[in-house]
């Protein structure tokens, strides 16, 4: 053997092409080749079936959460108007549910038509999860979801504490579906590494599943607060007698306070799932604070900033409609004074959370002109944004300790509340879903130019980050669609049909 | 409930209060050095401010019904979706083109090494064929080495060309001048998000300058930095190095052609008058 290499030489290319024409030698059928419309990108078709089926996904798995909590305060209190809320929640929920059915398989339509390959890779990956796991939970959700709501008039008195254990079934069916759904989603972000050697279970539990898990719970439940506030809001508005008025002014109330209540844990989730991506790559750091998703976090910080601002405004609104609040002191300053030097404080935590490093879309081209002066960089840094958080959050603390004393010494006057208010209301419903859907899309962007980070690139020519206009306007066009579908189905289960009824 | 006030009454000191904050936030913030964006932001705080302090003093808004409200919330949709698409679109702007004619570079590396994979299953094949090939070579080399009773060095190529031919396949069409291929391949991987070279890069100081770092490693010493970054700290960067912020995915993204080029690059840096810290070797 005087020459032996080119024979390993062709023994390997033999190898290679052995390697590459998988399959049998018969007549093939051509492999999956993605769809394509012309003049429509494939990202928009999955970007918008995804989030919209979030949407709807997020209203059914977060409000039965405090559905379930209201029902149970109402049988404790016996106070009639916490069950009521309970119903009409899930009235609406029950009819929002086909809409999370509807959209969730328009999504799988969309993968497998749009992205056969990555699809097939996702599917085989978590097989038993995708094959068996998820489609039982999903009927269980179902059965337990039309259960729940059928029960609602027959499991009363004495069975009422069953009813709300069915209440508390469904809750834990839907976190266990939403947990693991999350997995892959999760995945995508972060894959376990090396991931030849992965099991199943390391890829449902990967770097990202358990913080994914707590900021969706959580965004769910802000979500669902705020969309209660909304419904308040329209019946409102459209509600024929003073006792149905007063009632919805108090729904509403109640919707502001989940929303806002749920919303003061959401920074914290955030910087958690955050801090998670960057510890598992630092690269996406850059990536999302300082490069091509920074000014996706300008607009969050503003909307983020103006949600807070907005159900402040609706506090205030709130105690203007007590009488006795004018007299009200604490620590022997007027209450109405102490609300206001609170509205500038949120205002200049606003700003301190607004203010950005610099406007620039990218590092590359970062200069000193559109970047802050390097003596007040820190007003872009972690410490400065949580002091902003910590006072917003605080004054918004206090002027709920102030609508507790005034109650406590006034009398409130359910119904009476200024119209704005509801406009208000419907505001912060409008920018939850807004944020949401911008977040969304920022915690599918951090994969760059691969669908699962690192480990399977994305091919298709929609691979770059987009614009954060060509994002606006999708999202734009998102919510007001979702806020068409919610507009009709709270007409239909609470307007039209009770017309009717009663 | 508040005593009614005329609008005027209600805005006036409001009004006068906000031009002068916003004026005194406009030349303060110029007489500390702050770029013009910055501070038309602050006057924009003020501006804010206003409405909200407005907002707190109306007279309660008369009711609307039927119609009306109906007319008035389509005109709200309307308003909330003109102000976020609006300022979604006038906030800057990531370039697009910018980053797919980047991504196309590094895709058409790839595609140009394997001409014959479907572009969707190239990761994946890739990975597993090159191990495969990899060991099949070295039983080869190893089988002749019994065979022949020597090593194979010096008769055809050797394992070790063969494997730098095939790096070199990959990462296509290398433009013939190394340096300048290499400094495509530090913008390719958005190197500048952490390190400065001339000035330009991340202003948040993530990681250390490199317009010195020529003088100071080796090649080999960079490569290994950048296939393992537990290999070598920048001196005076603990934190950074056992937060383990620099990426220690490259040997997955950066072909060891690009590698090379890189890393040409890099030691061609020689600017002693920006301060790069010290290499200090780790393993
Ligand atoms: C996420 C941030 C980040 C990215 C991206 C990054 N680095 Fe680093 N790099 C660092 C940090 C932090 C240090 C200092 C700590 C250390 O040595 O690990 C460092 C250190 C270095 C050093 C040693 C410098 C010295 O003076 O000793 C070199 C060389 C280097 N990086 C090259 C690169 C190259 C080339 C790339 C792109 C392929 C890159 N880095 C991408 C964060 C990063």
């Amino acid at each position: 053997m005087k020459r032996p290499l080119p024979t390993a030489l062709t023994l390997t290319i033999a190898f290679l092409g052995v390697a590459l024409s998988v399959g049998p030698g018969y007549a093939q059928a051509p492999e999956a080749v993605p769809y394509a419309i012309p003049g429509v990108e494939n990202r928009a078709l999955i970007w918008v079936a995804a989030q919209m089926h979030i949407l709807f996904a997020a209203f059914i798995l977060g409000a039965p959460i405090f559905v379930v909590i209201s029902e149970w305060i109402g049988m404790r209190k016996r106070d009639p108007r916490y069950d009521r809320l309970a119903k009409e929640v899930t009235k609406v929920t029950a009819i929002l549910y086909s809409m999370t059915a509807l959209t969730g398989g328009l999504f799988i339509l969309f993968l497998v038509g749009l992205y056969p390959s990555l699809t097939a890779f996702m599917v085989s990956h978590f097989f038993p999860i995708f094959a068996v796991v998820y489609p039982l939970l999903f009927i269980a959700e179902t059965l337990v979801l039309y259960l729940y709501w059928y029960t609602w008039d027959t499991l009363t008195g004495e069975k009422k504490g069953r009813h709300v254990a069915i209440g508390v079934l469904l809750n834990i069916v839907g976190l266990t579906t939403l947990a693991v759904i999350n997995a892959p989603t999760s995945f995508m972000n972060t894959p376990p590494h090396p991931i030849e050697t992965a099991t199943l279970w390391e890829s449902v539990y990967n770097y990202s599943w358990m913080p994914l898990n707590l900021h969706r719970t959580i965004g769910n439940i802000t979500f669902g607060g705020f969309i209660t506030g909304m419904i308040a809001a329209y019946m409102y508005m459209f509600s024929k007698t003073p006792e149905e008025r007063a009632y919805y002014d108090w729904m509403g109330f109640v919707g502001n306070l989940i929303g806002v209540g749920a919303s003061l844990l959401l920074p914290l989730a955030g910087y958690i799932l955050a801090a998670e991506f960057f510890d598992y790559d630092a690269s996406i750091g850059p990536y999302m604070m300082a490069d091509q998703l920074s000014m996706y976090f300008e607009m969050q910080g503003a909307l983020v900033g103006l949600i807070f601002m907005a159900s402040n405004l609706y506090i205030w609104l709130s105690m203007k409609r007590i009488t006795g609040i004018e007299t009200l002191k604490l620590f022997g300053i007027p209450s109405i004074a102490i609300v206001k030097l609170g509205f500038a404080i949120i205002l200049i935590g606003n700003a301190i959370w607004m203010t950005p490093h610099g406007f620039s879309a990218t590092q590359a081209t970062a200069t000193e002109a559109l970047e802050l002066p390097s003596d007040w960089g820190f007003l872009a840094l972690m410490p400065a944004k949580n002091t902003a958080a910590g006072l917003i959050v605080l004054v918004t603390i206090i002027n709920y300790i102030i609508y507790n004393r005034a109650i406590r010494r006034g009398t409130i006057h359910w119904g009476k509340i200024d119209f704005m208010s509801q406009f208000v209301l419907i505001f912060l419903a409008f920018s939850a879903i807004w944020t949401m859907g911008l977040m969304g899309a920022v915690r599918s962007l951090v994969r760059k130019y691969f669908h699962v980070y690192i480990l399977f690139p994305d091919y298709t020519p929609e691979s770059y980050t987009p614009t954060l206009a060509h994002a606006s306007i999708l999202v734009t066009a998102m919510t007001l669609v979702f806020f068409g579908v919610v507009s009709f189905a709270i007409w239909l289960s609470l307007g039209a049909g009770k017309a009717k009824g009663s | 409930m508040m005593g009614q006030k005329s609008f005027l009454d209600i805005i006036k000191w409001k009004l006068v209060g906000s031009v002068i904050i916003g004026t005194g936030l406009w030349f303060a913030s110029g007489a500390l050095g702050f770029p013009t964006v910055f501070r038309i932001m602050f006057v924009l705080y003020a501006v804010l401010g206003f409405f909200m302090f407005v907002l707190l003093d109306l007279p309660p808004m008369p009711e609307l019904s039927g119609g009306k409200a109906i007319g008035a919330l389509l005109v709200f949709y309307l308003l909330c979706s003109a102000v976020y698409t609006g300022a979604g679109v006038n906030l800057p702007q990531f370039d697009p083109e910018w980053e797919k004619g980047k991504i196309q570079k590094i895709i058409e590396a790839k595609k140009r090494a394997h001409p014959s994979i479907t572009p969707q299953e190239l990761n994946q094949q890739t990975k597993a064929l090159s191990a495969k090939t990899d060991d099949l070579m070295e039983r080869l080399a190893k089988l002749e080495e019994t065979m022949t009773g020597k090593s194979t060095a010096g008769e055809g190529p050797s394992a070790e060309e063969l494997a730098k031919k095939k790096a070199a396949m990959a990462a296509g069409g290398i433009p013939s001048d190394p340096v300048a291929y290499g400094k495509e391949v530090y913008e390719l991987y958005e190197c500048y998000n952490c390190h400065k070279i001339g000035g330009k890069g991340s202003v948040k100081k993530r990681g250390p300058m490199l317009d010195n770092i020529g003088n100071l490693a080796t090649v080999e010493q960079l490569k290994k930095k950048i296939y393992d970054p537990k290999y070598l700290m920048a001196d005076g960067f603990e934190k950074e190095f056992n937060k383990g912020l620099m990426p220690k995915n490259y040997p997955e993204l950066i072909s060891e052609g690009e590698l090379d080029a890189l890393t040409a690059y890099l030691v061609s840096l020689k600017n002693t008058s920006v301060e790069t810290p010290k290499p200090v070797l780790k393993k």
